[in-house]
């Protein structure tokens, strides 16, 4: 049966810029990237997205049929470059940052990665990670975000409990939901500074 | 009033009338019509025999699956916290996630009327729903396979990430 005129229609595109973002906002930062290539609509909405989630093992997992040009950039500099074009782009209109790393990962990129989303005004962190030497450092404005609505602290698969440095002072007043996976030291110090926490959620603490 | 206080009559349901955009009227019960954002805000402020909304770019056939979405999500809703209440056991989340894969697994067509009508009324876990399938089609696609899934039409004109 040949389809009807209305099944050939492109609908997608002529959903509302929002709906689209939604939609993107589903799915992992590389596979948007990728939608860039659709057509010319596409090609910037990967940028105006308001959640991010890259996820280095789904990441690695992409196998490619065709080597493309510029798709083999290391995990790394891509989640790099994608916050780097928000700044440039002087977005403060990242809600959502979910970020997984698998591999052992060196502490000062991640530390530079979570400054980055924070200066993007962002309102929801999610973390995963292996941290190389089982203690990790996290950047001292994440403690005084004025923005941070939910944050979570996890490792990732295979690794170990770990170690966080944690400031004496917290300020953050905005913070409703909490959830630390694998820490090994105590946290209690978070309570004081996050006089709204309603959600807390602790993962073998 | 002492007659209003009459335990063995029921209370009349409260509805509110739905028009679809092609001049059906469907008339629901109130707290399914209120599975909308949009309806539920400023509902207050109408008068109870004001209470119709014109959805001019609702179609019936979409309308009546939005209202079946509602009425189930009402109704799961209450056996859910009844079972809770009881703390009985109880699967009804299970079930109603099931219930909702079935009902979103649609041709293209009818799931881009469903989520526009949910944006539109904003009815979030609908909306959600609609927009978890589209990804789920986009996922594991390559942008060419893609383009054809979505009927896209190409129409870059330089592409400075193109292969050379």
């Amino acid at each position: 049966m040949e389809p009807n005129n209305n099944e050939r229609e492109d609908r997608l595109s002529k959903l509302p810029e929002a709906v689209l973002q939604h939609i993107l906002s589903f799915l992992d930062m590389r596979i948007v990237y990728e939608t860039r290539k659709l057509s010319r609509m596409f090609q910037h909405l990967w940028l105006t997205i308001h959640s991010l989630h890259f996820d280095q093992v789904f990441q690695a997992s992409l196998t490619k049929p065709v080597p493309v040009k510029g798709s083999n950039l290391r995990f790394t500099d891509f989640v790099e470059n994608v916050l780097k074009a928000r700044i440039h782009n002087r977005d403060d209109n990242v809600v959502l940052f979910h970020l997984v790393w698998n591999e052992l990962c060196d502490s000062s990129l991640f530390k530079s990665f979570i400054n980055t989303a924070l200066k993007l005004n962002v309102q929801d962190l999610d973390l995963q990670f292996v941290p190389k030497n089982g203690v990790f450092e996290l950047p001292d404005n994440l403690f005084t975000s004025k923005c941070l609505k939910s944050f979570k602290l996890s490792k990732g698969v295979g690794g170990l409990k770990f170690r966080v440095h944690l400031p004496d002072n917290f300020s953050l007043p905005e913070l409703t939901t909490l959830h630390l996976g694998f820490i090994e030291d105590s946290f209690e110090k978070f309570f004081s500074g996050c006089p709204y926490l309603e959600t807390l959620s602790l993962e073998e603490c | 009033m002492k007659d209003s206080f009459n335990p063995s009559i029921e209370p009349p349901k409260k509805t509110v009338t739905l028009v679809s955009s092609d001049g059906y009227d469907f008339e629901v019960e109130e707290e399914v019509a209120l599975e909308s954002q949009v309806i539920k805000d400023g509902f207050e402020d109408k008068a109870v025999d004001d209470r119709e909304y014109l959805l001019f770019n609702v179609h019936s056939d979409t309308l009546e699956l939005i209202i079946k979405y509602c009425e189930k999500h009402v109704s799961s809703r209450k056996s859910i916290s009844a079972a809770a209440a009881s703390s009985s056991s109880s699967n009804g989340e299970e079930a109603l996630k099931e219930w909702d894969e079935h009902f979103i697994s649609v041709d293209t067509n009818t799931l881009y009327d469903i989520l526009m009508a949910a944006d539109y009324l904003n009815i979030k876990s609908l909306l959600d729903l609609a927009i978890q399938k589209v990804a789920d089609t986009i996922h594991g696609r390559s942008p060419e396979q893609i383009r054809k899934k979505f009927n896209i039409e190409n129409d870059s004109i330089i592409d400075p990430w193109a292969s050379e």
